[in-house]
Order: C-alpha cells, then sequence, then structure tokens
C-alpha cells in the first residue's frame, strides 16, 4: 500500500472518515489499528520484529528513566547497542547471508505480489530504530519522561503516515500532539489535502518521469557520453529531491488529515548557498538526528580529550570538527547503504564541510580584499550554483551501483565522444515539470515561506492552480506504481 | 454558518472545475489523437481497426523491425503489413489479432515470438498505450479491468487515456507518416560484440502462465476462425542457454496445439555479426535477407 497508489487514497479516506466518528478518547487505537493494517499490507512477518522493538524499548525507557546515573549510563549503551545491532543484522543481512533463500509472503490486496524469496529491509526499520534512538536519548537526557501508555507509544513509533520513510519525529514533538484530543479542523484538513497533491506532483509527474532517462544512462553507463552522464545527473538530483520530498509532502498531508503537524524533512534544499546550509535544508529530520546525537557527543568527546591549543601547527577545533563531520557523514553513508559508492558519497560532503570549515577566515579575507557583497544576488548565485554542482559530484557515487561506474562516469562527464542520449518525452516533461518546482520553490524561498506550493488570497486563482495540479497528473503523471527511493533505506 | 456555506461552495466550484475541465480536455485529447499522424499511434489505430492486407506480422520490436511487407509483398504477390510494436507483449499481439480477425481473415497471420518476450511478466502493464480506446473497445476495456484493479476508476476520467500522450500528440499534428514502410521501422548500425554478455543466468525459468494463456487465446482465435497462424522465433546472435529453453518449451507447447514452428533463431545464415544492430536485432540489412527467406517459405506455403 505505498503512498502512490489508490488503495492507499481509499484507505486514507475510510481512516479519516472513521477517525472523525471515533470516540476522542480511543482515537488513538483506532490510529493504532491502520497503522497496523497499513504495515500488514507489506510484508505481515516483520511486524513481530516491529511489535518486540516496540514492547522491548517501552519497558527499557521506563528502567531507563527510574535508574540511577550510573545504570542509567550502562542501560543506554545496552539499548542503543541492542537497536543498532537489530538494524544492522536486517540491514546487511544479505551481505552476512548471499545465498539465503527465505521466503517472506507479502500481502496481495489487489495486485498480485511477487513473491519475496529473499531477506529484505524489514519497511521502515531504520527509520523507526533512529526514532526510537531518538527517544532513548532524550529519556535518559531527562529532558522528557518515559511514554508510560503503552498506546501512545506504539503509535508514536508506528504512526502509518511516516513508518515508511520518516519524517524522523522527536518524542518532544509528536508524543504531545497523541495526547491531544484531534477535533475536525476543516483547514488543517484541506492544507493536508493541498500538500499531498502537491507531494504527488513531485512523485509522479517529475520523480517518476526524470527516472526514466536517469535509468536508461545510469544502467548502461558503458553507451553513454559526458552530455549524457550530466544531463542524467542534473536529472537525478531533481529525482530524488522530488520522490523524497514528494514522499514527505504526502506523510505530513495524510498526518493533518487526523490534525497531526509532523516535522519538515525538506526546505528547498537546491537554493542552499553552501553545503553546510544544504545539509540544513535536506533530510532535515536525519541531519539533525546524526548533528545531536552523533556529531556534538563526539566533538565534545574529543575536546574533552584533546587538550591541546594546537596539533600540527593547526587548531584543536579544527582537529576536532574534521573528525566529527567525517565520522557523522561516513556513517550517514554506512546507513544508505553497504558499498564503498555510499561511504564515499558520505564522506565526500564531510570533506565539502571540512574545507569550508577549515577556509571559512581565508574566505573571509578574500571577499574583504575584494569587497564582495554577501548580500549581492551575483555573488549568491554564485553560491547557489556551485554548492549544486558540488551535489552533482557527490550524487554520482550515491546513484551508481558500483565504484568503478561512478568512477567511470566522473571522468566520463568531462568527455564528449559517443552519442548524446535524447528522449524527447522524457525531456520535454521533465523540464518542464523541474520549472515548476523550480519556479514554486523561488517564490517560496525569495517571497514568502510557507509548506503549500501556492500562497494566495484569491480563492478562485487557488481553486484553478490546485485543479491545474491534478490535471497535469492526470497528463503526463507516471502511473507505474514504482516506489520511492529513500523505501530501500 | 455562512463560512461553512462558503467552504461547502468552494468545495462544490473546485469539483465542477475539475470535472469541465476532464471533460472539456478529453475531448481535446481525443480529437488530437484521431488526427494525429505519430507512428506509432496511428499504427496503432491502423492495426485495429483498418487493416486489409493478405499478410500480417504481429510481435514486439523484434517483428517491427524484422519483417519488411515490400520485401514479403513483392516475393509472394500478396499484399503485407507490419503490426508489431517495440515495448509490447504477447497481450498486445492476442488484442490485435482478435480485432483483425473480427473483421476479416488474412490469408497469414505471422506472429513473431523471442525469448524475451515470453519471459516478460509485465506483458499487461504495458498495455495503458490502448487506454485511448478503453471507452470503444470492449476486449480492451476487459483486458485493461483484469490488468489492473483500478483501471475502471482511472478511466472514468477522460484525461487519462492519454496519460503521457500529449508530447506525441502534438508532434503528431506536424508529422507525416512514411506510408511506403507499411509498418516496418529499418534500424542500422552494427552489433558490439563486446556488450553480450557471456553468463547464462543460474537458474533457467519456465514461461510464465499469464503468457502461455495468451498464446493460447491467440491459437484459439485463430483456429475458430480458421486462420492460418504461422509462429516464427527470427535470428539471434547469440542465443543464451536460457534462450535455448525458452524455445524448446516453445516447440514442445506448440506440438501440442499442432501449431507449427518455424525457429530462425540458430540458422547458420544469420550468424554474422554484420546483420545485427544488437544480440536480438536485425539491422536493415539482416532484415531485407530474413524476409526474403520468412517470403520464400509464404510464398512455398501458398502455391
Amino acid at each position: 500500500m505505498i503512498f502512490n497508489s489508490i488503495i492507499y487514497l481509499l484507505f486514507l479516506a475510510i481512516v479519516a472518515i472513521v477517525y472523525y466518528i471515533f470516540p476522542g478518547k480511543l482515537k488513538w487505537l483506532l490510529l493504532l489499528l491502520a497503522s497496523i493494517g497499513y504495515y500488514l499490507s507489506f510484508i505481515p512477518i516483520f511486524l513481530l520484529l516491529l511489535a518486540v522493538i516496540v514492547f522491548v524499548n517501552y519497558f527499557m525507557a521506563i528502567w531507563l528513566a527510574n535508574a540511577n546515573d550510573g545504570r542509567s549510563s550502562l542501560l543506554i549503551v545496552l539499548i542503543i547497542i541492542l537497536n543498532i545491532l537489530i538494524l544492522a543484522f536486517f540491514k546487511y543481512f544479505n551481505n552476512l547471508f548471499p545465498d539465503n533463500q527465505l521466503q517472506l509472503y507479502s500481502v496481495a490486496l489487489f495486485p498480485e505480489s511477487e513473491p519475496v524469496d529473499k531477506m529484505i529491509l524489514p519497511l521502515g526499520l531504520s527509520y523507526l530504530t533512529f526514532t526510537v534512538l531518538s527517544y532513548q536519548i532524550e529519556v535518559k537526557r531527562k529532558t522528557i519522561q518515559p511514554e508510560t501508555h503503552l498506546g501512545y507509544f506504539s503509535l508514536y513509533l508506528l504512526f502509518f503516515p511516516r513508518i515508511a520513510q520518516g519524517p524522523i519525529e522527536r518524542p518532544q514533538h509528536l508524543i504531545p500532539q497523541l495526547h491531544q484530543d484531534h477535533h475536525f479542523n476543516y483547514s488543517m484538513v484541506i492544507e493536508g489535502l493541498k500538500l499531498m497533491l502537491w507531494g504527488y506532483f513531485k512523485k509522479l509527474v517529475i520523480a517518476d518521469r526524470l527516472g526514466i532517462y536517469v535509468n536508461a544512462v545510469y544502467n548502461n553507463s558503458e553507451n553513454h557520453n559526458g552530455t549524457s552522464f550530466i544531463v542524467a545527473t542534473i536529472f537525478f538530483a531533481f529525482q530524488i529531491y522530488a520522490d523524497f520530498s514528494g514522499y514527505t509532502d504526502i506523510a505530513i498531508g495524510s498526518a493533518r488529515l487526523f490534525g497531526f503537524n509532523l516535522s519538515n524533512n525538506f526546505k528547498r534544499p537546491y537554493f542552499a548557498t553552501s553545503i553546510k546550509e544544504f545539509w540544513n535544508r535536506w533530510h532535515i529530520s536525519f541531519s539533525t538526528w546524526l548533528r545531536d546525537y552523533i556529531f556534538l557527543p563526539l566533538a565534545y568527546f574529543l575536546s574533552n580529550r584533546m587538550k591541546k591549543q594546537r596539533y600540527l601547527h593547526i587548531a584543536t577545533e579544527k582537529w576536532i570538527y574534521l573528525i566529527a563531520i567525517i565520522v557523522t557523514f561516513a556513517i550517514c553513508g554506512i546507513w544508505h547503504g553497504v558499498g564503498w559508492t555510499y561511504l564515499i558519497w558520505g564522506v565526500l560532503f564531510g570533506l565539502y564541510l571540512t574545507y569550508a570549515n577549515w577556509t571559512k577566515d581565508f574566505y573571509k579575507k578574500i571577499r574583504k580584499h575584494f569587497k564582495i557583497n554577501r548580500a549581492s544576488p551575483y555573488y549568491i548565485t554564485y553560491q547557489i550554483l556551485s554548492t549544486f554542482i558540488l551535489v552533482l559530484l557527490a550524487w554520482i557515487f550515491f546513484r551508481a551501483d558500483s565504484l568503478s561506474t561512478a568512477f567511470y562516469i566522473v571522468k566520463s562527464v568531462f568527455t564528449f565522444s559517443g552519442d548524446f542520449f535524447i528522449d524527447y518525452k522524457t525531456f520535454i516533461y521533465g523540464f518542464t515539470g523541474i520549472l515548476i518546482l523550480i519556479y514554486v520553490e523561488y517564490c517560496r524561498e525569495f517571497r514568502s515561506e510557507g509548506s503549500l506550493p501556492f500562497l494566495t488570497n484569491n480563492w478562485i486563482k487557488e481553486v484553478f492552480l490546485y485543479g491545474s495540479l491534478i490535471i497535469i497528473i492526470m497528463l503526463v503523471g507516471v502511473f507505474d506504481g514504482s516506489q520511492f527511493i529513500y523505501f530501500q533505506y | 454558518m455562512q463560512g461553512l456555506n462558503f467552504k461547502i461552495f468552494k468545495i462544490i466550484l473546485f469539483l465542477i472545475f475539475l470535472l469541465v475541465s476532464d471533460r472539456f480536455i478529453g475531448i481535446i485529447l481525443e480529437k488530437l489523437y484521431n488526427k494525429s499522424n505519430d507512428i506509432n499511434i496511428s499504427k496503432i489505430r491502423y492495426t485495429l481497426y483498418d487493416t486489409h492486407e493478405d499478410i500480417l506480422i504481429f510481435g514486439s520490436s523484434r517483428a517491427q523491425h524484422h519483417y519488411i511487407p515490400d520485401t514479403i509483398s513483392k516475393i509472394t504477390g500478396h499484399n503485407s503489413y507490419n503490426c508489431g510494436l517495440g515495448g509490447q507483449g504477447i497481450a498486445f499481439s492476442f488484442i490485435q489479432i482478435s480485432e483483425t480477425l473480427t473483421r476479416y481473415k488474412p490469408l497469414r497471420i505471422i506472429f513473431d515470438v523471442s525469448p524475451n518476450i515470453l519471459l516478460d511478466k509485465n506483458s499487461d502493464q504495458k498495455l495503458n498505450i490502448l487506454t485511448p480506446y478503453y471507452h470503444d473497445n470492449a476486449l480492451i476495456q476487459n483486458i485493461l479491468n483484469s490488468s489492473s484493479s483500478f483501471e475502471k476508476l482511472k478511466c472514468t476520467s477522460f484525461i487519462y487515456p492519454y496519460n503521457g500522450l500529449l508530447f506525441d500528440l502534438l508532434t503528431g499534428l506536424v508529422y507525416t507518416p512514411h506510408v511506403s514502410v507499411k509498418g516496418y521501422i529499418p534500424i542500422y548500425g552494427l552489433i558490439d560484440t563486446t556488450t553480450i554478455a557471456n553468463e547464462d543466468p543460474g537458474i533457467l525459468q519456465d514461461i510464465p502462465s499469464d503468457q502461455m494463456k495468451y498464446l493460447q487465446k491467440i491459437i484459439n482465435i485463430c483456429q475458430s476462425y480458421k486462420a492460418e497462424l504461422w509462429i516464427l522465433v527470427s535470428p539471434i546472435y547469440k542465443e543464451t542457454k536460457e534462450d535455448t529453453k525458452i524455445i524448446q518449451d516453445l516447440r514442445d507447447f506448440l506440438f501440442q496445439k499442432h501449431v507449427h514452428l518455424l525457429d530462425f533463431s540458430k540458422k547458420s545464415d544469420f550468424s554474422n555479426c554484420m546483420l545485427f544492430k544488437d544480440n536480438l536485432h536485425l539491422n536493415y540489412y539482416g532484415a531485407i535477407k530474413y524476409s526474403k527467406i520468412v517470403a520464400d517459405s509464404i510464398a512455398c506455403s501458398l502455391k
């Protein structure tokens, strides 16, 4: 029951209608049952695993909150290791046991589904692990009290709009909302529907359309030239953004139908003027998780250990930044998958950030010397473009099937022999979609903030704009039911 | 209360806007579709409703690129048309053959099958190319409904049947079709023999039951109309173990059904790489040679 299926829309509509008929005190139960039903529509056996994780973490959190300092430190380490081990076991199962032929049964609700005869990562396990770790660490830090209601706790972890791909919700943000009584709120429901529509536009019209060209080039890299690779990589940058942010919009929009506000995961990342800013705008719930639970604790730990002012004539704080950021982004890369490509993708971002950190004083002097105005539109455009190019380079490693393919593509980008692969249809549809996306995001970035694509006080114009989105989806959307890219992570 | 009425009014207006736009744009798209000279659109339209030739060739891209109707017509003395369409599978050919036979009985129905098409489990999923005919053609409607649970719901929209076709419809307005090729599309260039995979898959697959079902349907409908069906496997540059197994399975199946299989997949005349564009496709020169051989066989049988 993936988001881009009609069955999901029917499911959502039924649950939403029943939700507002259901008695207030039991609404959580309906949402929990709906979440279990949603999860069962994939591979039911994994629900047992999730149930075990929920139960174990529920009781451990209560134990953790009541333990004294010494014991709680030991307990949190145990909890972290346990959760990470479960995630790692399933994430790397096929690497550990490459010949496994496990028979996993998926549920065929309407379309027939293929039998799954090899281990796959249980849906949402990564996001659930990060959410639960965030919860446990906050309990340890005593910034929150453990949730004593097992139903609310289960719903916090399993809430169906966010189970598959996040956002990774902090307990302070979502758990209080679960305790609130949610009444029908017209504005919130309409906002949710608008956001979902924008999400579907991004997924069906932009991401899946661009994916046709990207797959054609990246899956047959030996047959394409540098221009094809440049276009495919630019397309991939927009494909993965439209895919993931489209998913997030549908998730947030779905949650709003029930009166919940989920965290935003994206804030126009391709308008970032630096790599640091890019990560403040890209997959925000994950990047802030990495910052708060890996980078900052590690930097703090190192600053307590590295007592000298300088090492090798370089300030200690710069070394600390380098180590902490490289480790953080290496973990970020490994989390995405096994293989050197993901590791290099992560480390590359770590290196970008280290370079920016180490040279910031130098660039400050340069700007001062040449009297460059940082607020100048030309300088901002230069920064946006240079950041985008660096991100593109990283995306090559993310998308390529192997390290040798990635290096081949990087090398080939600078050669122009061979045929330029042109698929006019995808080009026209894809570029039109990208232009609409850029225009909408430009308006949000430089004119008025907001998560909705169109902000206008003219309701007739609004009816026209949102109606047009539906027509465009019907006209050029790709309805092959392809999965969201981040499902696999 | 006034606020609530206004909200309901806005929702109703939104729905009216959608319905009217859907209907209006749908009508325009239908008109564009019927006028389009786009090579695929006009070919689908022609093969479903207008063919009248004595010899018809059906199949996927291999059919489309391997059989030259002019060559076949010249040798056999009977006019012919290549109905093959790249990217489509057996389900599509079944619809074409069924629609043809409801109109008339050609002298020969040549159906080109290839191992990759027989193994294609998603033959049904590719049929959305036929959604423009959903409302007018009962057979297409039935097959599309059975391939997707929500096709009926989607096709309540007048725009959806033309999903993804806007570009083809617009370019089709200015495109002038090459009538003389009669459905055949030549491909040029030579195979890069270094790109052919040497490894065979570990587990050899069987022909999926869905594909067999459509093959059976094609045989049944031809037999019920007493139309002469020839099933051909055209040349493959380098046959894999899987190809060999699939062709043998096909031969066994057709033997039971008393349908003759003409297998050119291993014919020594086509061991020359100069005749191929890739492992599965003959180039223009290969197609000339192959069409002559097929035409000779047809001519012999017609004498």
